[in-house]
């Protein structure tokens, strides 16, 4: 599904491209282009802030088993060796930070990129949807999201609300 | 040769080591710091031949950490590893004397272009 704002006419295909690159290159693995659902309970979030000429969120949304694999994937840790959660929280906090700042590029105007911000849990996002796009590769997929929000609701409090 | 990696990932600070091996840059000496203000502390500690910084930290930013140095009139070759690659970023880094910048994601192939021309 594709929605797009006046302001920020960033497209699901053009994320997709992102997130493919990023994991080909960043996480060496294989990603095949999956926009179904998946069950979001016990899912983790991570997300970055844009401010600015546009303001929003992009997203990062994945079930913690998938989180660890990212992770393994990204520090080369084998199965057999345990992953701490503060390596995952920075492993899917890179994520959604390159991925945050490759969408910040495709906007027009001023904008600065905000630091990553992981919950361990998953947190709805109290914004627009401008577009998402999901990825998927063997046993695991997850979801990026970009989100508009009004210049004056963006701050830390922006997430955390049922939408 | 001596790398000084600066990033507040320490995820992202392993990708890069690793990615200087696979550019070639296996078996020289790597120097990590966690912000802007280690990254100072780490210049003058151990004198690296090239800094690669990320931009967007907490405490000191990489921009400012690069300010900082060359208002002390250290001239370090030094260039970004950033997940922003605007035209904007780029006329700032290189006005600040930055010598490459580098968008994540990377490759090997990206590292070697960037790095041969400053290490020769």
């Amino acid at each position: 599904m594709t929605t797009t704002t006046g302001v920020a006419p960033i497209r699901a295909d053009e994320v997709w491209e992102l997130v493919a690159e990023v994991w080909e290159s960043l996480l060496q693995l294989p990603a095949i282009r999956a926009d179904h659902a998946f069950g979001l309970q016990g899912a983790m979030t991570a997300s970055v802030t844009i401010d600015g000429d546009w303001t929003g969120l992009v997203t990062v949304t994945m079930p913690p088993t998938t989180a660890v694999a990212v992770t393994r994937a990204m520090l080369q840790i084998p199965e057999t060796d345990d992953v701490s959660d503060a390596d995952v929280a920075d492993a899917v906090g890179e994520v959604v930070n390159v991925i945050g700042g490759n969408v910040k590029a495709l906007l027009q105007g001023s904008t600065s990129l905000g630091l990553p911000r992981v919950e361990l849990e998953w947190a709805p996002v109290h914004a627009q949807l401008v577009c998402r796009a999901g990825v998927e590769w063997p046993g695991h997929a997850a979801r990026i999201g970009v989100w508009h929000l009004p210049s004056t609701a963006t701050s830390n409090d922006s997430m955390g609300e049922a939408r | 040769m001596r790398f000084l990696v600066v990033d507040d990932s320490r995820v992202m600070r392993q990708i890069v080591v690793r990615t200087l091996r696979q550019a070639g840059y296996d078996g020289h000496e790597v120097v990590e710091a966690v912000d802007g203000a280690d990254g100072l502390a780490k210049v003058a500690e151990h004198a690296p031949d090239v800094v690669l910084s990320d931009w967007n930290m907490p405490n000191m930013t990489g921009i400012e950490f690069l300010r900082n140095l060359r208002a002390g009139g250290d001239q370090t070759p030094f260039g970004f590893v950033t997940s922003e690659g605007s035209d904007d970023m780029r006329e700032v880094a290189e006005a600040a004397g930055a010598r490459f910048v580098i968008v994540k994601p990377f490759t090997a192939e990206v590292f070697s272009d960037a790095l041969a021309p400053v290490l020769g």
